[in-house]
This record gives structure tokens, sequence and C-alpha cells, in this order.
């Protein structure tokens, strides 16, 4: 079934969150900012209760609590988004995404585990960073901050899966490249990048 | 038409443009990527599991212009994710990424609405991907493209699906709709018209609950929509909107016109059933119910097999039944669930149970209060057992939330605030429950929006209530308002005259302010009743009526033909059908030809004596004579073969002639190949589309009657696609199942048409109650005599068992005179229903003669119309051709014709059944339940003393006797094997009675001659008392329920037992009842009945078995086989 984001189970994720400070908060808004309001009454209440009472955590028997926590770990603090870092793959959304794809020589697949941070950092070769900064004329720095992304699910891509969880955590690049099926020629291109960095 | 029809209309057109470009259907996933291609997509294939799938099995993403799919090992389900994809994509979704888990390539269009499966309705969000699922399988194999390899080409299905890589059930699925179903024709959308001034009103009410009163014709739906999107527009949360109607159909409606301008909005509604919405509340709030997150939901069928097994602990006395409880235990259910309509637990039934006990004062109502409290002990065991299974049943859908929101203020709390607007349509139809959880839900009921019609409640027996309309503003929602439409869009003046005359009667309105402006003015036709004579002429009356109305242009489907019963609307299908009118009225799905005729085949699967053949030696395609068909049945009878082994012998097998063997073998190739562990939806999938071109034949038919097999047909394998798990062999569960569903009428949905039949140019036929919401520019309404409408309270209630005193809420204390009141009017509103469904022309009959000529009166209903309803009385010109069925069996009788008296008995009962078990000699064993061992143990012990002479047996000896039986004949391995003895040795206690202090003598063999034949009788007992008086016994274990000894068989028996032993008496013994019924006729009823013997020999004689269709056929041996017989003559001994 496909899946579209849940107001409940952000809600309950936000209030499944240890602390509801406000960089919790401000974590919330600025990924969600729809339910800006439902967020700070939730938020109040909570405090409200917190300091009524302040009682240990318990393990939840209810099957929200799966879809809960795969909100709070694509919360996670290590996600916020730096101030300095722009999102340049908002940039590029349809047609200018295939265009990208294609200067780049990868198939789109390529392009969307990189924008979903589902690639170890670590493991995208250098000589490919390269490319990507030449490919979208942005500084290699810029470039090397936004192929380091978190594992992140764009919105309405998540949860909901009758079969398994959809965080798989991520991969390394050479991995994904053998999975991916492409031309020999491209996938030469990867790898030698991959080889030339010595890469996992 | 609705969003599948035109999806799947636009994945046709899209796969004959893309074959058009060049693309090759015939490789299914180059087609599909093809044209993602056209739409600047990319497709890749990744390995299952791979993180950029999101844990699903394809993904579209936007943003990307890209489909990910799993490589799924098979390339047409990759092509189908692909096409799915392309699918959300194409109907509206281009925007929105999706990531799909699971798709059902052969899923079919709509969901088989049999059992507790009919509350479940898709969510909005699942109905989007049963769209797309569909989308995708008429993208890769439109049904257009199937229709012409499979009819003109040839293809079998075995053959499509090698050719494209494909699973033959996709195949065959997409075979079943494309060839059994009518092709829809694309019809312009209504548009929408804008409120008119009383609409707007009612539909942007605020400020308090509102009722708004809207009879029929007044734009009840438009006005919903309406308030719907002025909520919308006012800046309403679509997900905070609740809209609760009376059923699934309804419900998915209003969400495709809400969807026409606010797609988004509708998607986000919640619409469904009072049920639907109960069983969400359960699912959300299951750990406080201490239910699992998805409990089973358990319909009659499940319930009664539940409480059967535990029946002979129950130790009822007024409902007790011996023989066979199933019966009883239904009702008692049918006032369980009455109850939990009330909110009434098995703790507040008992109470009020005791309660009216207590203040009981003559015999009738102790006895009332009496059976009201085994009904608490039922109730009772029940609900313990559905807590054991954790199961929840219909009933408890409602009944449960409101406890929930009633105990548990946070529930109510919560959804409270979930929903801010609460729509309900149909209002009159709610009952407490229904309320009672509107009230928890609707907060201060400030923006709670009911609508409904009190004179159209038609669901009293479920417990809808005038009462609910008429305290809405007062006691349930204090401080509501009233609204109401007040002008008719549908009908003529003369109609909605009629209709409103007839309406200022019924008592929950008289007095009120019904009247309604015409829109379309008057037509100068006024309503006509015609009486004539005889039901056959009704029918006559009715089909020139029809062919009157079309040649003044009325189409057959703009003419609608509505009864009060299902029984009288199968008459008139058949009947009109014989005079040539097309009918689209698919009746009881199990019960029709073509389904039967599957079923026999199926039955073969599983029945070694192959009674199954009977009935498919008799089809057009196979055409084996009778007398080869017998010859078949013998050999097996006496053989004890195994199920399909006469297959393998027919080809040798002496005394059967050359057709009958080609026949035989063709009906053997259809199964060739198949074991009994096949599951009938397979099975049959092959019969249809790879070996016979039954499916084809039908598909290129154009009449009717193909028409309707089809959708019938169609109808049929959706229901078997999904069956109950559960132990036994499929074809045994599935056919023992059908008995039980058809038995406890469960499956009446199933007669419901599909969608797609709407376009067929015949006559509808329908129940008054399934009219409900439609309209016809002429309606016939025939049978209305004074018996049939208004049916007595009393008749309606013969099975229903009365709710205690206090139960009902509003009952003002005695239900059983609530109860009448209720049915009383309900029959006005249902007949009022009927007449207000015709636009213009309005036509009534009644025959005003019974079948043994005594008068009928017409209905009084009919005078209630008003003086303008044209009344004659004629004679149509037509007659009706007799019924085919009962054409004669040419039967010549060898040597002496000798039966016995339970072959008349049963003869009188249904010839048809004489036939089956005395001619052809098919009688099947019925799968055995424990009562049935039960009655066969005692049986025994019966006949283990009949041959003793000297004093009758105390009871204690037949026990003894039992005793040496028990383990090899009764229900010995069962838990409750102890009660069910203690019932044996109850019933042998009758025996051991009605023979105590009496002589017992040995049994003679008796003879009754009658013209063409002797009866041979044996009885029993034959008992002689202290006074030297002989008596002859006829012994039997279950209940006096025909009245044997009135019987012919009764008769006959008097009569050779006087000739044997002049002056004896003749007493039938039913043990369950414990009680001695003497034969006791005068000799002027002797002397008839044995003209009835005469002329009952003479009828087996000339091969006349007519066939007597009763409540009870679902039990029968025979009731898959039963209809036609192969032709041809049959040579038969009778020598009892």
């Amino acid at each position: 079934m496909s899946s579209h984001i849940d107001r409940e189970a952000i809600l309950y994720a936000f209030a499944v969150e240890p602390a509801h400070d406000r960089e919790t908060l401000d974590r919330y808004l600025s990924k969600y900012p729809d339910l800006k309001e439902d967020l700070i009454d939730l938020s109040a209440e909570l405090r409200l209760n917190e300091t009524i009472e302040k009682q240990p955590p318990t393990a939840l028997p209810d099957p929200g609590a799966k879809t809960a926590w795969e909100e709070f770990v694509a919360c996670g603090p290590g996600n916020a988004t730096s101030a300095e870092s722009v999102d340049l793959f908002a940039r590029y959304q349809g047609m200018a995404f295939a265009a990208l794809a294609k200067a780049l020589n990868v198939p789109r697949s390529i392009l969307t585990a990189l924008r979903d941070g589902l690639v170890l950092p670590s493991s995208i070769p250098s000589g490919f960073v390269r490319r990507f900064s030449e490919a979208a004329s942005v500084s290699l720095d810029s470039a090397r901050a936004n192929l380091s992304r978190q594992c992140e699910v764009p919105t309405a891509l998540s949860f909901k899966s009758d079969t398994k969880p959809a965080h798989q955590g991520q991969t390394t690049f050479r991995d994904l490249v053998q999975r991916t099926p492409m031309t020999d020629e491209q996938r030469s291109l990867l790898l030698h990048e991959c080889d030339e960095d010595e890469c996992p | 038409m609705n969003a599948l029809e035109v999806s799947r209309q636009r994945a046709e057109q899209l796969h004959a443009a893309a074959v058009k470009a060049g693309g090759d259907p015939n490789k299914p996933y180059e087609f599909a990527c093809a044209e993602a291609g056209r739409r600047l997509l990319d497709v890749e294939r990744l390995p299952k599991g791979d993180g950029r799938l999101h844990g699903g099995r394809a993904v579209y993403d936007p943003g990307a212009l890209l489909i990910l799919h799993e490589d799924s090992g098979d390339p047409f389900i990759d092509a189908f994710l692909v096409a799915h994809e392309i699918g959300h994509v194409e109907l509206g979704g281009k925007d929105e990424p999706s990531t799909t888990t699971s798709i059902d390539p052969s899923r079919p269009p709509e969901a088989s609405p049999v059992g507790a499966d009919r509350v479940v309705d898709y969510s909005r969000r699942q109905r989007r991907e049963v769209q797309m699922d569909l989308f995708a399988r008429e993208f890769l194999l439109p049904r257009s493209w199937l229709r012409v390899l499979h009819l003109s080409g040839g293809a079998s299905a075995a053959a499509i699906a090698t050719r494209l890589g494909a699973s033959h059930a996709v195949v065959s699925q997409q075979l079943i709709d494309a060839l059994l179903l009518p092709a829809v024709e694309p019809k312009p959308d209504v548009s929408d018209k804008p409120l008119l001034p009383d609409q707007a009103t009612a539909a942007t009410h605020d400020g308090s609950p509102y009722l708004l009163e809207a009879g029929p014709g007044t734009g009840k739906t438009q006005t919903l929509v309406g308030r719907v999107e002025h909520l919308l527009n006012r800046g309403a949360d679509a997900e905070k909107i609740l809209i609760l109607t009376f059923s699934n159909k309804a419900a998915a409606e209003l969400a495709e016109r809400i969807g026409v301008k606010h797609p988004a909005a509708a998607a986000k509604i919640w619409s469904g059933t009072f049920h639907s919405f109960g069983l969400d509340v359960i699912r959300r709030f299951h750990d406080l119910l201490d239910l699992p997150p998805d409990p089973r939901l358990i319909d009659r069928s499940d319930a009664i097999e539940m409480l059967e097994h535990e029946y002979p602990n129950l130790k009822l006395e007024h409902f007790k039944n011996l023989w066979d409880p199933a019966d009883i235990l239904g009702n008692i259910l049918a006032a369980i669930s009455r109850a939990k309509d009330e909110v009434a637990d098995e703790t507040a039934y008992r109470t009020c149970a005791e309660t009216m006990l207590r203040s009981a004062t003559g015999p009738e109502e102790k006895k009332a209060a009496e059976r009201c409290m085994e009904v608490a002990t039922v109730y009772e065991v029940y609900e313990r057992l559905n807590r054991g299974l954790r199961c929840i049943d219909l009933g408890d859908l409602v009944s449960i939330p409101v406890r929930l929101c009633e105990k548990y203020p946070h529930v109510r709390a919560r959804l409270a605030a979930c929903y801010e607007h609460v729509l309900v349509d149909e209002y009159q139809d709610v009952n407490r429950s229904s309320v009672r959880l509107l009230q928890a839900i609707a907060g201060d009921g400030k923006n709670l929006w009911v609508v409904g019609d009190v004179k159209q409640s038609i669901y009293r027996f479920r417990g809808a209530s005038a009462y609910n309309m008429a305290r809405f503003d007062r006691e349930d929602f204090p401080g509501g308002q009233r609204g109401r439409l007040k002008t008719n869009y549908r009908s003529h003046q003369e109609v909605v005259d009629a209709f409103l005359t007839f309406a200022a009667d019924i008592p929950s309105v008289v007095g009120a302010d019904i009247s309604l402006t015409v829109h379309r003015g008057a037509s100068g036709l006024q309503p006509e009743y015609q009486s004539v004579e005889t039901d056959e002429q009704e029918i006559a009356a009715v089909a020139e009526a029809i062919k009157r109305m079309r040649a003044q242009n009325n189409s057959y489907r703009d003419q609608a033909v509505l009864s009060a019963g299902n029984d009288r609307l199968g008459r008139f299908a058949e009947g009109l059908e014989r005079l040539g009118i097309p009918v689209l009225y698919l009746g009881s799905l199990f019960e029709r030809d073509e389904i039967k005729n599957l079923l026999s085949l199926l039955s073969l699967l599983a029945d070694g004596r192959a009674m199954g053949l009977v009935r498919v030696a008799a089809m057009d395609e196979y055409h084996v004579p009778l007398a080869d068909v017998a010859r078949v049945i013998a050999h097996l009878r006496d053989s004890d073969s195994a199920p399909l082994e006469w297959t393998s012998i027919v080809a040798t097998l002496d005394g059967v002639s050359s057709e009958g063997r080609a026949g035989l073998l063709r009906i053997a190739a259809l199964l060739d190949g198949f074991g009994q562990l096949e599951q009938p939806w397979n099975v049959l999938t092959s019969v249809l589309f790879d070996r016979s071109r039954m499916a084809a034949d039908i598909a290129a038919a154009s009449d009717v009657r193909s028409r309707a097999k089809g959708v019938a047909i169609w109808q049929f394998m959706n229901f078997l696609r999904v069956q109950p798990q559960g132990a036994g062999l499929p074809v045994t569960r599935l056919l023992n199942r059908i008995r039980r569903l058809v038995r406890n009428a469960d499956e009446r949905d199933l007669r419901q048409l599909p969608a797609s039949a709407q376009g067929i140019d015949a006559v509808r036929l329908m129940t008054m109650h399934g009219s409900k919401g439609l309209e016809f520019p002429v309606v016939h309404i025939p049978g209305l005599t004074k018996a049939s409408i208004p049916r007595s309270p009393k008749s309606v209630l013969t099975r229903d068992i009365i709710a205690p005193d206090g139960l009902i809420e509003g009952a003002g204390g005695k239900s059983l005179a609530a109860m009448h009141a209720a049915i009383a009017e309900e029959q006005e509103c249902l007949f009022f229903v009927a007449v207000s469904r015709a636009r213009d022309r309005l036509l009534l009959y009644s025959p005003t003669k019974t079948a043994n000529g005594s008068n009928r009166a017409r209905s009084p209903f009919i005078d209630r119309l008003g003086a303008n309803v044209v009344k004659r009385h004629s004679i149509p010109v037509s007659t009706l051709p007799p019924d085919p069925v009962n054409t004669p069996v040419a039967l010549s009788i060898d040597g002496d014709f000798r039966v016995t008296d339970h072959q008349l008995g049963l003869y009188q009962r249904c010839p048809r059944r004489f036939l089956y078990t005395h001619v052809l000699g098919v009688g099947g064993r019925r799968t055995e339940t424990a009562f049935m061992l039960l009655h066969v143990a005692v049986q025994k012990v019966v006949e283990a003393v009949v041959a003793r002479v000297g004093p009758a047996l105390p009871h204690a000896e037949l026990e003894a006797v039992l005793d040496s039986l028990w383990d090899k004949h009764g229900p010995a391995e069962h838990g409750y094997a102890d009660e069910y003895k203690r019932i044996a040795s109850e019933l042998l206690q009758s025996f051991a009675d009605a023979a105590a202090g009496q002589q017992t003598h040995t049994v003679p063999r008796l003879l009754l001659g009658v013209a063409g034949g002797e009866i041979v009788i044996v009885p029993d007992q034959v008992v002689i008392d202290a006074s030297g008086k002989t008596t002859m016994r006829r012994v039997k274990t279950g209940h006096n329920v025909d009245e044997d000894e009135n019987r012919l068989a009764a008769a006959a028996f008097h009569l050779a037992a006087n000739a044997h032993t002049p002056g004896c008496e003749v007493e039938f013994v039913h043990l369950g009842d414990a009680a001695v019924s003497p034969v006791e006729m005068s000799s002027k009823v002797l002397g008839n009945r044995c003209n009835s013997i005469d002329e009952m020999v003479s009828d087996v004689r000339a091969g006349r078995f007519s066939l007597n269709e009763t409540v009870t056929c679902p039990r029968c041996p025979a009731f898959f086989i039963c209809g036609p017989v192969p032709v041809g003559p049959l040579a038969k001994k009778f020598s009892a």
C-alpha cells in the first residue's frame, strides 16, 4: 500500500521524545511546518504534564510505537539541518533532476540514494564528488555537504510498510553501484572512482 | 460510472495508444517500461529490499522522474509493479510520491459481499490501491484484447498465460471480467446542479444539532454533498469530517461525488457505515477491550456452528430441538443481535427476563418470560465463547464502542476531538446503539447534521425506530433544530399525490406537514390498479403492461417490478422470461441453473458415487442419456469407488451407449488431473477458460439471459475466490458452506448485481427493500393482495423471539406490543418506498383468486392511495407457457410396481427427491452432525429390539442395548459425548414409556394393493395391551413437524394394518416429542387419501417428478443437482 505521512504518527513521535524543550520543538517545526499549531499545543500540554509528574518511560504495547520510533529516528538531533548547508536537491526536481543524473552519467536511482542519505558519506569517492560539484555548479564543500546526508525519507515515501522496516541504514557507494543495473561503461567509471580513493 | 470503471477505461485507452505507438503487449515488461518512457520516467529494477524501495515493492518518485521496483524474479510481476505506479501517475497522483508495499494482480474488481466480510470495507486509501491494481491489469491485458484472443483466436487462459509469462490466475481473473461482465458504456457524468434555496439553507445550517427531513425525490444526497462542500469551503479540516451511511455502497458513492470537486479532501474524509466505523474504533482501542489489534469477526454461520457444539449442554426446554438445533439457534442469535442493538449485554438481558418472569401473570406471559430466560442462558454461553476466542460479532461492532465511550471518558474525548463534523445519512434507519454512539462522539452535537425520512423507515427488524427521529431534537440532542426539503424533483404530480395521500395515515406522520411542491407538474396519467384472476394471469398482465409501456418509449431498463418478497420475484422472473420479456434478476445465486451445474461438477471431485453426474450429464454440451447416467451411478453404488474413479472405467463399462460414453468422457476430460485437494476457483477457471467454451459461448451470445448467466458466474467466481480456511477437503468445505449460507439466508447480498450490469436493457426485478434510493420511469407492483401487504405482525414474527419487556428503549415496557406496532408501521413504510420510486407511471396489480378458487381481496393500501387511482379488472390475452423443468421423465416400469410407505411419504414431500433417491439411487451421505449420529444410535436400538416377543423392554434394558451400540453408531468421540448419550437415553425413555406394560409381538410385512401397484409397510413395533388390542406403530426418533399421522403414508399404514389385523390401531411415536399420535381418519378421509395414493402411483409411473421448493432444500442431499435431468428413456424396477 502507498504511504502518506501521518499527522498522528508525527505527533506521537514528538510526544515520546525524551525532552520537549525549545530545541526539540524547533527541530520538529522546521521539519513539519504544517503542523505548527498542533506541535505547539502538544508541547505545552506535554510540558505541563512533565512538570506535574515525572514518570519513567515505559514500553509501549501499541503498534503505533514502531511508526513513532521511525519518526523519532528520522528526526534525531544528528539530522538537524545545519544553517550553512543549503538543500541542493531541492533545486533539482523533475527534469532538472533527470538532467543532473544524465550529466553525471548515472542511473537516477544512484542520485536518489544520495539525496535520501542512504549512502555512507565516507564511502563516496572524491572523483564523484568533484563531478557532482561541477555538474551542479557548486563548491566542493557544498557538494560534499549535500552528499553527506543522514538517512532521510522524503515526505510521503515513508512508512506503513506491511513487510519490512523502511530504514535499513546506509550502504557503501560501491555496494550501491553494484546493486544498481547500469551500462558496463557507467559501472566501470564509478567503480574506477571508488578504486582510486580505495573506498570500502 | 464509478472511479474504478473510469480508471479501467483509461488503462484500456492507454494500452491501445501504446500498441499504436509500436509497443508489443506480448512483452509486458518492455511494454510497461515504454509507457513510462513516454512520460519521461525512468524505470529501474533493484534487488528486493534495497533501501531505495523504502520497504516497498515499488516506488514512484516524482522529484526524480523515476519508478523503482524490486526484482521479483517474475517479469510479469515486474511489469505489473511498473504499471501499478503508472496508474498512480495517470490517475491524479503525478506530483505525489508513492510507495507500493503490496499488489494483488488477480484481485476481483469488487469484493464479494458475503458473511462478516460485507461490513469490512476498503478504506479510501485501500480503494486507491485496488484502483491501481485494476489499472495495471487492464493496461497489460485489457479486457477487449483478451476477448479477441479467447473468442476469435480461440486461445485458452493457459495459452495466453504462457504467451505473456503471466500466471494462470491473473489471466483467468481478467477473462472472468472480460467475458462475463457486460461492457460498461461510457456515460456522461451528471453535472452537479447548484443547491436550490431550501437545500442550501439546510446545507449551511450552523450552531445546533440539525435534522433534515427529506422526503422521496427531494434531493437528499445532493444536499448532503452540498453540506460537505459547504464545510470544506468554510475551511473545515477534511480529516475531521465523519459521514455515517447505511451501506458501504452509499459511502463509496458519496466519497466519489465529493471527490469531483474536492479530490484531496474526499480521500481524507471518513465515510462508511456505523458498523465499519465501530470496527475502526474497536481496532484503535483494542487494548482497552482485551482484543487483538484485528479481532476476528464471526458471522451467523460461524456462531450457529459454535453454539451447536454447546447445545446438548445448554439443556433448553422451550427451545428444545433434538433433531437439528441449527434453526432454533439462528433464531436465538437474532434475538441476541437485537439485544445488542439496544446495547443490552447478557447481564442486562438476564435482568429484564427475570423481572418479566416475576411479574408474569398468566401462563402465556410466564412462557414468554421463560423463553427469554433461556435466551439469556444462550447469550451468556455465546459471550463466554466469544471472549475465549477473542472474537466479535456484527452486533458488537456498534455496542462495544458505545460501552467503551461510556466507560472511558478519555476515549470519548479523543473521538469527539477527532471528528468536528458528524453527518448521518438515512437517520430513520439507525437503531438505539447507533444513536448512543453518536451521542458519545458528537460532543455537544452542535456540529451534528443528520438527514432522514421517517416515512421510509424499513429496517425495524434491525432495531431502527421512528422513536429516534421523534426524540432527535428533544431528548437525544437537546436544542436541536429541524428542517425540511419541500420540493419533489422526481415524480409527476399524480404519483406524488398518491404517495402523500397514503403517507398521511402513517401513525408517526399523522398531523405533520408532509406536503411537497412538485417540480415536474402533472402528466395527465393517473396511477393504475389492475385486478386479474390468477397468479399466472398476473404475470401475463405485467408482461403486457411492460410491452405497452415500451411502446410508449420506456425501454425495458426504465421499468422495474417491485415485490414485497423474494419468492414472488423468482416466479415473476421465470414467468416474464417465458413470455419473452428480458429481465435482470439474479435471484438466489446458488440456486441458479448455471451455478448448480458448476457446483455439481465440483462435487465430482469429492464424491465417489458421482451424484453430480446426474446434473452435469443434462447440460447441452455433454448430453448423456439418462439410462447411461443411471448405469454409471448404479455401478458406483455397488463398488464403493473413490472420487473420479468412474472416469477410468467409463470407456469399458458395459451397457453404456456410444453417445453416452462420448459425453461422459468429455465430462471426465474437464476434471482430468485435478484431485480432491484442488481449490475450487482453480478448477473452475480451468474448466471455463481452458477445457470448455462455456464462458466463450456466454460471451458471444447477445441475449439478456446469457448476460444474466455471465453476471451470475462472475458473482460466483468472485465468491469462490476467497474462502475461509478450515479442516477438510476444499470442495466438501465449500459445498457445506454454501448449504449453510443458503439456509441462513446469509447469501442475500450475492443477489446484488455488479455495477457494470446496470447498462443491460432489461426490466429490473427487485424487492421493495432493495428499491430504496432508486428511481424508475415506470414502476410495476404486483401481488398486492390483502394477505401479502400489510402482513400481519403475527405472521412476520413466526420465527422471532420477542425481547424481554423493558429491553427495548422507547417501547414503553411491553416488547410484544412495541414489535407489533413497529412491524405494522414498517409495512406501511415499505409500500410508501415502493410507490414513491416511480417517476412517470405507477402500475399496481393483484390476483383475485387462489389456486383452489377461493377469493383474495386486494391490499387495503391500494385504497389508501386516494381516489385518483384508476381501477379496472381485466383478463390478459397472453398465457404463460409451462415450466420446462417439470417435463416428465420417460420411465418404464420393469415388472411389478412396489414401493414402501417411506418412499410414498418422500414422494408426497418432494417428488423430485423421490426421483433422485429411489429412481436414480443417488442418495449420497450427508455430512453427519453429532445430533444425526445420536439419532442413528437410537434408531439402531429400536431396530435391535423390534423382533422381540414378550413384555416390552423397560428403559434400563434399552439402555444396555444402547451401551452396546453407542461406540459404533453414536457420537462417541464428541467432547460432549456424555450429554449426547443422556439425550439418547431420554429418547429411549419415551420409547419405553410408550410401550410400558404391553406385550411386543412379531412385526408383520403388510401389503396394500393400490391402482397400478402395491405399498409395502413394515411397522417398527407391534404391541398388544392387557385387553388384547393390537397396535402397530411407526417409531420416529425426531419431532413430528409434518403431522405424520395425517399424511398419505399414515393412511396406507392404517389400511394395510386393518386388512392384516382387523380393528387394530395405528400410531406414530415421536421420541423427540415424547408423544404418541394415533392415526384417526374417518372413512371419507381414508377414501380421499386412497385416491391420492392412486394418483401418486400413476404420477410415478408416468415419470412426473415435480419440484417442491422449500426452506429445507439446502439440507437435501440432492440440493446441488436438483433441476434438469438428462433426457431419454429409463427402465426401472420397483420391488421394495
